[in-house]
């Protein structure tokens, strides 16, 4: 496109893009990559997540981490009981799988799912080898069968539970962001022979899933500060470390006098902010999604004239809640801004208040900008 | 090279004494004194040692400048108005540089339509400015009152951050009479500048609009008029062999330090509900012009 025409778009969209309303800043917020857990296609073998699928209502495993839906393996999931897992495996249409082939399920730290089973054994097995024998639908080779797992392989117990070791997640130090790989794959022996040979090898069928495990909570924020504003609680909250902060959250009840009668134990109850029911209609949240700063500033919704305690705790990526950090007080108050006590007649608001006189004066402007550099060039050709 | 400096110096000294006799007259100076003062000004013309201009020297086709002075808008031409506006943002800590007048800032880009008798040509800029303070609170620390327009003046300072901001456009003409730079080796640029102007401002509260009864938004226009003179000192005579290099190869035509004094009559043409952008603007800045 000519130059002229660029320059000339710009000049009439000057005005408009600054008369439009504001642009809208998105808030900074943390890398959203990072995955619960995720499937592979693998060689010669198809992995298809089917539940946990969040009916339960505790979440899916299968989700983006950081969303609001998703119920990954952290701190939380150590108070539940574990949860079914249903994986479909389904045969790439040109794979061929003999009778006699072994099926195994196991835990591996990497997606290549190879290695010899005797080692294999030596880690985490899911479920004992499954011999496939001749009419076993993933083995019949003119179409594309499905195993579906559990259910065609009834040995198996396989659930949550299986992915972690719980002692270790829940009771000892955590696991924080750990990756498992949950293998499987199909010893169907070698290309020259099709005895099982008691290792999955590169050019055997075998698939993969992902699941991430996180059960060490970020640490607390290092300070609180909380200012009354209008209408709002103003917070700001610093922790040492932002590493592993994702989310913070700040929560408000009302400052309730002990001594009262008829007080609410919900407001007054010494527990964690992360344990306060934000349903109660006293009780007002604010969250902001961390910036990778050790600073936070937000806002809370609040009734002005009301003294509220305030307490602050910080989320990781898997939704583990921090400690609180120390709590404050603060009373929010009617406040008059620069618009609500104007002592007059002001003229506000872009809409139907552009004069003609000056918009055709712009107009003209353009239009000679252009006419006499139009003809600048004509004479300097 | 071209070494008629008599020829040179025409091109300089004649425009400049019609000017002065023009001046003269509309001054009503004598006769006699008029003749003075133009043989004056040719004595001082032709004293100036003449510079050798290349015929290959090539005059700059656009340019652009950067500016920042201290800056603070009348507000209204209503005195109460006045001091509303003092009292939300200037009542409280200042930490600019210039009490009471924050720094406004501009971006300007001109387009030299010829440059016959210096150049001549139409520019557009924009700016930002801000200011900052707190929301007010009326009544005690234990009996809080809504303030209105009259119990307002009587507050004392809250928590919420308020700030009000305008961006100027501009949009006008520009003459420079670089004729002096030109012909002898005076590194000085006069020009002037007039044109028209659009304010946008912007009143915040908590980081937000602020919003009034009814739901008026704390945001709208202004509009008026500019009026400049300016005084440039063309950087290249500090290194001249670096200057035409750097004409030869980024088309960088020359680069200027510079002082301006603005007039900004922004009444939008005596609507005295519309917020008044009214000042005398003196900035300093960096221009360079384009090959």
């Amino acid at each position: 496109m000519p130059k002229k025409y660029v320059l000339a778009m710009w000049w009439l969209a000057l005005p408009a893009l600054l008369l439009s309303p504001k642009l809208a800043m998105a808030q900074a917020g943390g890398s959203f990559d990072s995955v619960a857990v995720v499937f592979s296609g693998g060689v010669f073998l198809d992995a298809r997540w089917l539940r946990p699928d969040g009916s339960d209502g505790r979440g899916r495993l299968d989700c983006t981490l950081g969303a609001l839906n998703c119920g990954p393996m952290n701190l939380e999931a150590c108070d539940e009981s574990p949860r079914p897992i249903s994986v479909e495996l389904s045969r790439v249409a040109t794979t061929s799988i003999p009778a006699g082939s072994e099926m195994w399920v196991w835990l591996a730290n990497s997606s290549s799912c190879t290695g010899r089973l005797a080692d294999i054994e030596q880690t985490r097995v899911v479920i004992e080898q499954e011999v496939l024998d001749f009419g076993d639908p993933l083995v019949d080779g003119s179409t594309l069968q499905v195993l579906q797992f559990p259910r065609d392989v009834p040995l198996s117990t396989f659930n949550t539970d299986n992915l972690w070791d719980r002692e270790q997640a829940c009771d000892g130090a955590g696991v924080t962001g750990r990756e498992v790989y949950v293998c499987f794959g199909i010893d169907t022996g070698g290309p020259f022979s099709f005895v099982p040979d008691g290792s999955i090898d590169a050019n055997e069928p075998r698939a993969w899933i992902r699941v991430e495990i996180d059960t060490v909570p970020p640490p607390p924020p290092s300070s609180v500060k909380a200012v009354g504003l209008d209408g709002a609680v103003r917070v700001q909250g610093e922790v040492d470390d932002a590493q592993d902060v994702y989310r913070w959250v700040g929560r408000i009840r009302p400052l309730v006098q002990l001594n009262g009668e008829n007080v609410d134990p919900e407001l007054t109850e010494d527990i964690p902010c992360a344990d306060w029911d934000v349903s109660h209609e006293d009780i007002q949240e604010g969250v902001i999604l961390a910036t990778g700063e050790v600073s936070s500033t937000f806002n809370i919704p609040a009734t002005n004239g009301i003294e509220y305690e305030v307490c602050v705790f910080v989320q990781d990526r898997a939704g583990n809640p921090s400690p609180d950090g120390p709590r404050d007080i603060a009373m929010p108050m009617d406040e008059c801004d620069f618009i609500e006590c104007y002592p007059g007649t002001l003229t506000t608001g872009f809409c139907g208040a552009v004069p003609a006189p000056v918009m055709g004066l712009w107009i003209f402007a353009t239009l000679s900008a252009a006419f006499f550099a139009r003809k600048r060039r004509k004479s300097c050709a | 090279m071209n070494w008629d400096p008599l020829r040179k110096s025409h091109h300089t000294t004649l425009p400049l004494l019609r000017l002065t006799a023009a001046s003269a007259r509309q001054l009503a100076i004598t006769a006699p004194a008029r003749s003075a003062l133009a043989f004056l000004l040719l004595s001082i013309i032709l004293a100036l040692p003449i510079r050798a201009r290349a015929e290959t020297e090539k005059l700059p086709r656009w340019g652009v400048e950067i500016k920042s002075g201290p800056y603070r808008p009348h507000a209204s031409a209503n005195a109460v108005e006045r001091e509303y506006f003092e009292l939300m943002y200037f009542s409280g800590e200042d930490d600019s540089l210039f009490t009471g007048r924050p720094l406004l800032t501009a971006i300007e880009v001109s387009w030299y339509l010829s440059q016959k008798f210096g150049l001549l040509g139409l520019n557009f800029g924009v700016g930002h400015w801000r200011a900052s303070g707190r929301a007010r609170v009326c009544g005690t620390a234990d009996d809080v009152q809504a303030c209105t327009p009259e119990t307002v003046f009587q507050s004392h300072p809250g928590n919420t951050p308020i700030g009000f901001s305008i961006t100027p456009l501009t949009l006008g003409a520009v003459y420079r009479m670089d004729l002096l730079k030109r012909t002898t080796w005076v590194p000085l640029v006069p020009y002037a500048k007039a044109g028209v102007d659009a304010y946008i401002w912007q009143a915040t509260a908590a980081g937000s609009i602020a919003e009034g009864a009814g739901g008026q938004k704390g945001r709208g226009w202004s509009y008026g008029l500019h009026g400049a003179l300016g005084l440039a000192l063309s950087l290249s005579f500090l290194e001249p062999d670096m200057a035409r290099r750097a004409a030869a190869t980024t088309g960088i035509s020359d680069t200027f330090l510079f002082i301006e004094a603005r007039q900004l009559w922004g009444t939008s043409f005596e609507d005295r509900n519309r917020f008044d952008t009214t000042d005398r603007w003196y900035n300093i800045g960096l221009a360079m012009d384009f090959l």
